[in-house]
């Protein structure tokens, strides 16, 4: 999408109303040296993922920063693209193949509920004037599992969807660990350990574990948004120290893959398929020995990303996670606001 | 009241309030207008219970409260759903347009004067200076019905209706084992300012009713009542103060001045599809 400039506003509506907190677009620099600082920042607010986000789904990225006083306190990245003749201001990128990203707070809990509340709600006005000087006439954000409170969103007339994802607590003993999880977790993890042998994924498997992917969906009837050059630019921008690829070899050849990101406290399952007869059980295993070498890296907690789809619970409660509610906030200005009617009603008939 | 069983055992319980509307049935838990936030299915839970058993009796629960024939899968449901209740899956997968809601609440462990250090230092120094013009005391059966009359004055104000029937609390009041409901008011020169109808359950103490916009010359009183409440039940060993309500900016910011935390329940609604055609065509007509 060509890209448009955003006028600026003669006064921020947090300045207007007077908030310790107001906003502001920032650059990549100071976006990452923010986002670097915040620990509930996910691997979907890094800028080597929105980089290439943005560039997967031809949207304009703009990093919007919050801030108290002259001190980042939060930034959230947002995308501008047009999508069936709309023009969309998005967090995530739709088709980015990211379940949440929206905004991130340095210590927004520990504030009082007055300042906030406050915060939230500056936030909030400022969302809206940016989506006006930029013409969007929908709004779509996804936010995380740590943003609770949407009522300065809905205040403003944004429709609420509540969604859940999983995510598995690593801060125990393995054994443990282990323990939690289904007995047929167990028995299939332990029986598939005979059958596969687990190694990190070299740059030469990219084809093959992408034709996996691509073989799976198919055979769902599904098409992925994901393209190899995407996955391979996000991997490459990540790092070996926020990514990982692991694979299961069966009688040395490839039958199963997954892909998983990570921050300082937590490694998310971004890519991975359910697996066919032939590869029965490496599923389990490898989220297992995925979840055991984060666990020996620090990290806290294993997402398994998403915990809607019928199709995929019972596979992924078998890791006896933990439910967590995120939210979907959508909102339609002018001519959007006709056109999400209709998309409501699609989806509810 | 309707109980599911797994064999011989009890392990969910909902109470249902059946009406008609439109010529559809209605069915509501809790009751529209009678000031209960919430209510919804109660399950029995057992220790150490996985994800997937939980999963899948939420899934059971749903399927069968829809399929019992005083439901009926054409009625016009509206369940507000206990913070209790995380999982709503079963509720959007069967159709329910599920609103998240939210209430304030207060940890009373620390003392009142931990409360008192953790409020808004406007609302801190308010108290110190408008404390002393008031008497904070229990509330007599004369002062219950004055703090009826003041909420439903409010309600005029707003040119709304204000549907809790006048002998609502009366008959609650007899109903209800002694101490559950408590009430409180703010006196000053002996004339009331403010009251509030609590409700007391488990070491918990709700503000319920009352504590609507006060006389103009006494713009405080609610503040002081309610820091008054506070240090009450704090003293009384009372765990938690709700504040019952959290969804209004106005109601959020008086009460965000107080520090309290958050909490999360969920109104979940099920308008059958010819119900829908008829309320959008109304709507279409009202323009």
């Amino acid at each position: 999408m060509e890209e448009i400039e955003i006028p600026s506003s003669a006064e921020a509506p947090s300045e207007v109303r007077g908030s310790e907190a107001s906003g502001r677009l920032a650059g990549a620099s100071e976006w990452g040296r923010t986002i670097e600082g915040i620990r509930t920042a996910s691997p979907f607010h890094a800028n080597a993922w929105i980089e290439a986000a943005a560039a997967h789904t031809g949207a304009q990225v703009l990093r919007w920063m919050m801030l108290s006083g002259e001190e980042p306190i939060g930034g959230c990245p947002l995308y501008l693209m047009r999508r069936r003749g709309l023009r969309l201001l998005a967090s995530p990128a739709p088709g980015s193949s990211a379940m949440y990203s929206g905004p991130v707070w340095k210590d927004l809990d520990a504030l009082k509920e007055s300042t906030r509340l406050r915060h939230l709600e500056a936030l909030a006005d400022d969302l809206d004037d940016l989506a006006a000087r930029a013409r969007a006439q929908v709004i779509m954000l996804r936010l995380a599992p740590e943003s609770r409170d949407v009522r300065p969103f809905l205040w403003r007339g944004y429709s609420p969807r509540i969604r859940y994802t999983y995510r598995v607590r690593l801060d125990r003993a393995e054994d443990d660990l282990l323990g939690s999880f289904s007995r047929t977790a167990r028995q299939l993890v332990r029986k598939a350990a005979s059958v596969f042998r687990i190694r990190e994924g070299a740059p030469e498997d990219g084809r093959a574990i992408f034709d996996l992917l691509r073989r799976r969906f198919e055979a769902q009837g599904l098409r992925t948004v994901l393209s190899k050059a995407y996955i391979d630019s996000v991997l490459r921008g990540l790092g070996p120290g926020r990514s990982r690829v692991l694979v299961a070899e069966r009688d040395s050849r490839l039958s199963n893959a997954i892909v998983t990101l990570s921050t300082d406290v937590r490694e998310y399952w971004w890519i991975g398929f359910k697996g066919d007869d032939t590869s029965a059980g490496s599923s389990e295993l490898l989220l297992w020995e995925a979840m055991r070498r984060a666990r020996g890296t620090g990290k806290t907690s294993f997402e398994l990303i998403g915990a809607e789809d019928p199709r995929l619970i019972e596979f992924k409660a078998k890791f006896n996670p933990d439910l967590w509610r995120c939210y979907e906030l959508v909102r339609g200005r002018g001519l959007g606001r006709p056109a999400l009617l209709m998309r409501r009603r699609t989806r509810s008939d | 009241m309707l109980l599911g069983y797994d064999g011989p055992d009890a392990t969910v319980g909902i109470p249902v309030f059946l009406s008609r509307r439109l010529g559809f049935r209605l069915v509501l838990s809790p009751p529209r207008g009678y000031g209960i936030p919430f209510l919804g299915p109660l399950f029995r839970i057992r220790t150490a219970e996985r994800e997937l058993t939980r999963y899948l009796r939420g899934r059971e629960f749903v399927k069968a409260f829809l399929s019992d024939a005083r439901i009926g899968r054409t009625s016009i449901a509206h369940l507000s759903l206990g913070p209790w209740l995380v999982d709503v899956r079963p509720y959007l997968d069967a159709g329910f347009q599920v609103r998240p809601r939210y209430t304030y609440y207060l940890d009373l462990a620390g003392g009142h004067d931990a409360l008192r250090a953790g409020m808004h230092k406007r609302l801190r120094n308010r108290l110190k200076g408008e404390a002393s013009r008031f008497t904070i005391r229990e509330g007599s059966p004369d002062d219950v019905e004055w703090v009826l009359d003041s909420v439903h004055a409010r309600y005029e104000e707003k040119g709304r209706e204000m549907r809790v029937p006048r002998d609502y609390l009366a008959h609650l009041a007899r109903a209800l084992p002694t101490g559950v409901l408590r009430t409180f008011v703010a006196e000053s020169d002996g004339r009331l300012a403010s009251g509030s109808v609590c409700l007391n359950h488990r070491g918990t103490l709700f503000g319920w009713l009352g504590m609507h916009r006060p006389d103009p010359s006494h713009p405080f009183a609610n503040e002081v009542l309610l820091d008054g409440i506070l240090s009450w039940a704090s003293s009384s060993g009372y765990a938690r103060f709700d504040l019952m309500g959290a969804n209004t900016p106005g109601v959020a910011h008086f009460k965000t001045g107080f520090n309290p935390r958050l909490d999360t329940y969920a109104d979940a609604t099920r308008i059958p599809f010819p119900v829908r055609v008829v309320r959008d065509l109304a709507r279409t007509r009202a323009g």
